[in-house]
């Protein structure tokens, strides 16, 4: 597994459809352009899948954009929540 | 020594697939030696900020090079494992005496009992009163979900954005992120929203 420095790094708990709380992690790496028609980040989320795995955008900027679009897809019908039990939200570009 | 030495499998560090049973290993003894502070919600098997920060940390003290990067048999674990020892000599006792701080002992213990990692993942968050959500079951449809998007969507999306422009190619990856989120979270192919490789 390639190994790339994360620009993006968040940590929160989240509270699942069935009113359960897990911790939950992410970072997203710098982007790697593979060529003039692709770009990736790595996306490390433990809570979704135990391996990090690549998200593809057009170019850097909508990798980034693709890979927190992606968490929060996957997090549909659930909470982020912070350690006092606040909603809060994945971070912005 | 009061703890058996960290003796990981994989790397730990920003960016790389982590093993669980290494990251609960790594937060224990952090803990232990004052530089992981315990969530409220316990020591977990999965990495958070603070692992991280406390690794940094530790690095910061001994000098090593501060990259929160640990690797099996690098010098992070081993200056780990030296100060582990050295407290051990000196006789210091664990700062606390909960089924977590046994965690490194108790594992290694369970694993040989155990037939997959999913199960050990499971009996760790046995240990500490967690649910995990899970994920062997829907790990064929995972494969297939991984095999549309990384081996058909986005090959397609590169086409679309060599012969229709970057705008089409970004609307078409666009739309592969969604199909792949929207597979992933268990909708069926023929449901899945369609990709869009239009110049529109």
């Amino acid at each position: 597994m390639e190994q790339l420095d994360g620009i993006i790094k968040f940590s929160a708990n989240v509270r699942d459809k069935d009113g359960h709380i897990h911790p939950f992690y992410f970072s997203v790496s710098k982007p790697v352009v593979e060529d003039e028609s692709a770009s990736y980040c790595m996306l490390l989320c433990p809570y979704l899948r135990d391996q990090a795995f690549k998200i593809y955008g057009v170019d850097e900027d909508q990798a980034i954009e693709l890979s927190i679009g992606f968490i929060a897809d996957m997090l549909e019908g659930q909470a982020l929540l912070d350690d006092d039990g606040n909603k809060i939200s994945l971070p912005k570009q | 020594m009061l703890f058996n030495p960290l003796k990981l499998k994989k790397p730990i560090g920003y960016g790389y697939s982590l093993v669980p049973e290494d990251v609960l290993k790594t937060k224990t003894v952090l803990s232990e030696l004052g530089f992981y502070k315990e969530p409220k919600s316990g020591v977990t098997p999965w990495p958070d900020t603070p692992m991280f920060e406390g690794i940094e940390t530790f690095q910061k003290k001994k000098k090593l090079k501060i990259d929160g990067l640990m690797k099996p048999g690098g010098p992070t674990e081993k200056s780990l494992n030296k100060y582990l020892g050295e407290r051990g000599k000196l006789g210091k006792k664990p700062k606390s005496d909960t089924i977590l701080a046994a965690a490194p002992a108790a594992i290694p213990a369970i694993i040989p009992a155990l037939p997959s990692i999913p199960s050990i993942i499971g009996a760790i968050a046995g240990m500490l009163g967690l649910t995990l959500p899970l994920k062997s079951d829907t790990q064929d449809k995972g494969e297939d979900c991984d095999k549309l998007y990384y081996d058909v969507d986005i090959p397609t999306c590169r086409q679309v954005n060599k012969s229709r422009g970057k705008e089409a190619g970004a609307r078409c990856y666009k739309s592969a992120a969604d199909r792949y989120a929207a597979c992933r979270r268990g909708v069926s192919k023929d449901k899945l929203p369609p990709l869009d490789t239009w110049n529109n």
